[in-house]
């Protein structure tokens, strides 16, 4: 594992304004609904947000900068840089939404409340899977377009499977509901482990959709960096 | 600069992910299996709600002075198993809605077996069920309440049920209810 180019690219997000002004708002309101209500149920789900944030432009925006043709000029390689900017928006997501989820627990045990110890484990796996398969797929849509474009690719796509869905709901379109809410479960990837909490089997499905849409866009996001001309000859 | 040839081998810079790629295809091929799997066998959830059969129903609202909750729902419907698995599969969400109301469970067999029973029938019927779930709360007189149709989510749910059972309070004429 290569710490520098996690660090590197960490320090590189965590020092965006924007981005650390949009992670504060993600995970301030949770913390004081959490308070108010005196559960710690709206302190999940953060982590996937984050690690969207985190890893949206991970390597468009480094392209069209020119700051990705500099970097491969080290000894570093293309499926390289690829895995370990993933793997730092999931370290990022996570240490955050951790972070945030102790200062929620801190809270709740001061007003007296006893978080159940399998329902905070349920939610930090859920964070973990959720923040890896967000950021697999910012970066694999990242090595599709240039600078920010990952995000509008993603909020087209979003957008659009959502009026699909609308549409067969109200035509009584099996087959086209059932393709787009695959679609939506592949753009933003996760997965629930209430099942640990009820003591009762996994559903195999659900994690073997969540590990395939990691593992594909992954291998996807790498095969288009390899065959991407990144001399600035080619710009 | 010339173009870069686009035959050249490429150099260990650029290697392909050949593990990743086997192991995202044989992922991929368990996702398709499991799926059709789970599609014709879908993994048995806890239904820890106490559902009151619905010819019972009217007789035990009347004695525990509680409205009737009709969960209107089908074996095919994707938001109705996301309701089980949210909400009935859930000890603290079930039993506040136990608590809340006489539930009563009515499942459209239409697709699978061609017909309904006479009572589901009726029920859907009377109650003007199009599409599923939908849920009615039905008052100690017989008289829909409140009726809601689609999944939003767990608290959503229960938070609906809640104020469809303080609506049948509010109603005239309806026994005093025995909220927990």
């Amino acid at each position: 594992m290569n710490r520098t180019l996690i660090a590197a690219f960490l320090r590189q997000r965590l020092t965006s304004p924007m981005r650390v002004g949009l992670i504060l708002l993600i995970t301030v309101f949770p913390l004081g609904a959490a308070v108010i209500m005196n559960s710690a149920s709206p302190l999940g789900g953060m982590a996937g947000p984050i690690a969207l944030i985190l890893a949206a432009g991970a390597i468009g925006q480094d392209v069209s900068s020119g700051t990705l043709q500099l970097l491969l000029v080290r000894p570093v390689s293309r499926p390289s840089v690829v895995v370990h900017r993933w793997l730092a928006s999931v370290i990022g997501a996570m240490g955050i939404s951790v972070g945030t989820l102790l200062l929620g627990i801190l809270a709740l045990l001061a007003r007296g409340t006893h978080p159940d110890f399998l329902d905070l484990a349920r939610m930090v796996l859920e964070s973990a899977c959720s923040a890896a398969g967000s950021a697999a797929v910012m970066v694999m849509l990242s090595t599709l377009v240039g600078g920010l474009g990952d995000v509008g690719l993603l909020a087209a796509a979003l957008i659009f499977t959502q009026l699909l869905i609308g549409l067969g709901t109200v035509e009584h379109w099996d087959v086209l509901l059932r393709a787009c809410t695959e679609v939506q479960g592949v753009l933003s990837p996760q997965l629930s482990w209430e099942w640990m909490v009820h003591r009762m089997p996994p559903s195999w499905f659900a994690v073997t959709s969540w590990a395939s849409t990691v593992t594909l866009a992954l291998a996807v996001g790498i095969a288009r960096l390899n065959r991407r001309e990144l001399s600035y000859a080619a710009s | 600069m010339p173009p870069a040839d686009p035959a050249a081998p490429r150099g260990p810079s650029r290697r392909d992910p050949l593990v990743l790629w086997i192991v995202a295809a044989v992922l991929l091929a368990a996702r398709i299996g499991t799926g059709i799997y789970e599609e014709k066998r879908p993994p048995k959830l806890p239904d820890l709600v106490s559902w009151e059969p619905a010819e019972t129903a009217p007789a035990r609202a009347a004695a525990t002075g509680k409205p009737i909750l009709y969960d209107f729902s089908a074996e095919w419907c994707g938001p109705c198993q996301r309701m089980q698995r949210e909400v009935f599969a859930d000890p603290k969400l079930s039993a506040s809605l136990s608590a809340l109301a006489v539930p009563v469970h009515i499942v459209d067999r239409k697709r699978e077996e061609g017909h309904n029973s006479a009572i589901v029938d009726s029920l859907q019927r009377v109650h003007d069920v199009n599409a599923f779930p939908t849920i009615v709360v039905v008052g100690a007189d017989g008289k829909a309440i409140d009726r809601t149709e689609g999944y939003a989510g767990a608290h959503e749910f229960v938070s609906w049920v809640t104020k469809a059972s303080v609506k049948t309070r509010m109603a005239p004429g309806s026994p005093k209810l025995l909220f927990p």
